[in-house]
């Protein structure tokens, strides 16, 4: 097992664990950005960019331990 | 009745002190549906071209709309509007908050403010009871101190306060109009129309509730809207606003350094979470909405930062922070809390220290000019400095208070190219860089560069429940945020129409309605059991005729420009580095936009689109 930080930026808060902005998640070795994605059951359309560890990145990164991974929805404005 | 109005419009002449009421008429709501509507009518037909906007012929009109003050949730907005001194254009500002609201039970959809006080006076307003009362003892003080001595004067806690600072009496040019301490009109300058009348308050109080035709359904959607807003928009209860200054940094669209970049290194030191966790004291909401976006900060050290006074939103953390390079929350909230003591918009006051900044950085000014003033990209104690100087119109905040076009052409040696302005009203945090249609929204905007009744290219990227919900108004498809062409002028339009829409029927954009969920709103306040098509037929109305209000006042095509940065690559790091918008496809995509709206090559709307608006009547 592998386990990541997850923030969240936005109106992601449903898809995370006890609808908190930031969790640890223990996840498979191996697992990419995409199955993360799918885990967490974040549709495309809530997802304008991922940053893992600060940089933009590919969603079939696969995961290292103690990566952060910061997930945000599209910004609107008003 | 009821028709979801109240019927009734109060007018209060301040150079002959008398009041009455009026009674437009279910027809003319129909043309107009409400708040911004009504504004733009009656700027229309009341006010003669090319008035002084600081003169008495200038009228300051407070306008509620169907759903302000109902149950809906949400329904807490009004808009305040005039001719605008900060553009000479038409001008309106919308905010939330409880004054309009109360403004409804007090029998009133609108009050429409005209004349000159020969001394300082408030407007008292009881139910039917309306009173000009002196307020020569509050000329001059902050805007806590007001609203206190104005409920002790009127016996009465509950009043509902909306008043200008002392940035409206000195007629700054991007005064706001406060309201309850905490809630804006920002835009458009109005709280200096206000100061050029002597009127430093209008306090309401009322006892009735505005009638519904299916109270019933309303409640059937606020039940709906209890069950889901949480999951719909619980960011924004969590962090308000402020939570997409990091959103945006990521994606290369945070206003840095006056717009010459779009990444800011220090987003973190500015950010709502980082806000959240260390000034945040308690978050606060408006009338009929249990999201309370509203953020309350406070502070002892390095600056006392009151909490009376709200907290930034994020358009402020940006202006004053990012945009002017300035990396201290701390110094922000400071900033913030004197253009809400003082009645600044605070977009405004931002941009032009940024355009200040920059001229310094190129050398067109010194501190011999500045009076000494260090004005650094980064620093955030002669922005706290500035704020104050703008307010009270001293120092070399005097130029500045006149708004950055008009500072640009004083400053001269180029300093225009500085100037991030679109009919002399600053931008707001919003990069067209990064949401390319969003530029063209801009240019065309009744009131200079706007962000509240512009299209967010962002939002609508992707297909999703969003595009999917805005296909009952007439949009086909998602588009990429960077497409400028006749498929996104249409995106444009609709989107553009539909938020002008929201500003009439008066609700807040925040809160996660449907298009289709309003039209059921507007049938159960009104009655109408009409559709969506018709009620997008009153926004196009309404921009229509706020279009031919800039044009009688001598505004062209050539007034929907675009500042010359915009078409050069942003610089500094980010994703969008190196990006710049297409002049040609820009100018192409705001010609689109005038075809779609029916107006000819120059901007005019034709003959026909008056016809079908039902406008032809300003052509006589």
């Amino acid at each position: 097992m592998t386990q990541v930080t997850v923030k969240i930026f936005g109106e992601l808060y449903k898809y995370m664990p006890n609808r908190l902005d930031q969790a640890t998640i223990d996840v498979s070795t191996g697992t990419t950005l995409h199955e993360l994605v799918e885990l967490l059951g974040i549709p495309d359309h809530a997802i304008w960019v991922i940053t893992v560890n600060g940089e933009r990145t590919a969603l079939d990164y696969s995961l290292q331990g103690n990566d952060t991974i910061a997930i945000f929805s599209p910004v609107g404005g008003g | 009745m009821p028709f979801g109005h109240q019927d009734r419009i109060l007018r209060v002449n301040l150079t002959t002190r008398e009041v009455r009421e009026e009674h437009p008429g279910e027809a003319f709501y129909r043309q107009f549906l409400g708040g911004e509507g009504i504004i733009s009518y009656y700027l229309y037909k009341e006010l003669a071209p090319g008035i002084d906007p600081l003169g008495p012929e200038n009228k300051v009109i407070f306008a509620a709309g169907p759903l302000t003050g109902t149950p809906f949730i949400g329904g807490g907005r009004n808009s305040v509007g005039a001719k605008s001194p900060l553009t000479g254009a038409f001008g309106s500002a919308d905010a939330g908050g409880f004054f309009g609201a109360e403004m409804r039970r007090a029998g009133y959809d609108a009050i429409i403010i005209e004349g000159k006080a020969d001394q300082p006076v408030y407007i008292a307003i009881k139910d039917d009871q309306v009173e000009i009362k002196g307020a020569s003892h509050l000329w001059g003080k902050l805007s806590g101190e007001v609203q206190t001595a104005i409920q002790e004067e009127l016996g009465d806690k509950l009043v509902r306060v909306a008043q200008i600072g002392i940035g409206g009496e000195n007629q700054v040019k991007f005064a706001n109009v406060i309201n309850d301490l905490t809630h804006f009109y920002g835009r458009s300058g109005i709280g200096a129309v206000m100061g050029s009348k002597n009127l430093r308050a209008v306090a309401v109080r009322g006892t009735r509730l505005p009638e519904l035709a299916d109270r019933k359904q309303m409640i059937e959607l606020n039940q709906w809207m209890s069950e889901h807003w949480q999951e719909m928009a619980g960011g924004l209860h969590d962090l308000g606003t402020t939570g997409i200054v990091l959103g945006l940094n990521v994606s290369g669209g945070l206003p840095t350094r006056n717009f010459r970049e779009g990444t800011f290194e220090g987003a973190e030191s500015i950010s709502g979470q980082l806000m959240r966790d260390t000034i945040l004291v308690e978050r606060e909401g408006c009338y009929a909405c249990p999201i309370r976006c509203k953020r309350v900060v406070k502070a002892e050290e390095p600056y006392q930062i009151d909490p009376t006074y709200g907290g930034p939103e994020y358009e402020t953390l940006a202006s004053l922070g990012s945009n002017c390079g300035v990396a201290d929350l701390m110094a922000v909230c400071k900033g913030n809390e004197l253009c809400n003591s003082l009645g600044l918009d605070t977009i405004s006051a931002g941009v032009v220290i940024s355009f200040a900044m920059e001229c310094f950085e190129n050398g067109l000014i010194d501190l011999e000019t500045t009076g000494g003033l260090d004005l650094k990209f980064g620093n955030g104690a002669t922005l706290v400095k500035l704020i104050d100087q703008i307010a009270r119109r001293e120092g070399f905040g005097a130029l500045l208070a006149e708004g950055s076009k008009h500072a640009a052409q004083q400053i001269g040696s180029g300093a225009e190219e500085f100037a991030m302005e679109v009919k002399g009203q600053e931008l707001p945090m919003h990069e067209p860089r990064f949401k390319q249609g969003l530029g063209i929204g801009y240019q065309v905007s009744p009131t200079g560069a706007d962000h509240c009744h512009n299209l967010h290219d962002s939002a609508y990227a992707k297909e999703g429940p969003g595009v999917q919900a805005a296909k009952s108004i007439g949009l086909t498809k998602a588009l990429p945020v960077d497409q400028l062409d006749e498929e996104k002028a249409h995106m444009l339009k609709v989107i553009s129409n539909f938020r002008h829409l929201v500003n009439c029927a008066e609700y807040c954009q925040f809160v996660p309605w449907s298009q289709k969920q309003i039209e059921t709103a507007l049938n159960a306040a009104t009655g109408w059991n009409t559709s969506l098509l018709e009620y997008m037929q009153m926004a196009e109305r309404v921009v229509t005729l706020e279009r031919l209000f800039n044009l009688r006042e001598g505004f062209s095509q050539k007034d929907d420009y675009l500042p010359k940065r915009f078409y050069r690559p942003l610089l500094g790091e980010g994703p969008l580095k190196g990006v710049a918008m297409d002049e040609q496809a820009a100018h192409a995509t705001r010609q689109a936009y005038y075809r779609l709206m029916g107006w000819d090559e120059n901007g005019a709307p034709t003959t026909d689109k008056l016809a079908e608006l039902d406008l032809l009547w300003t052509k006589q």
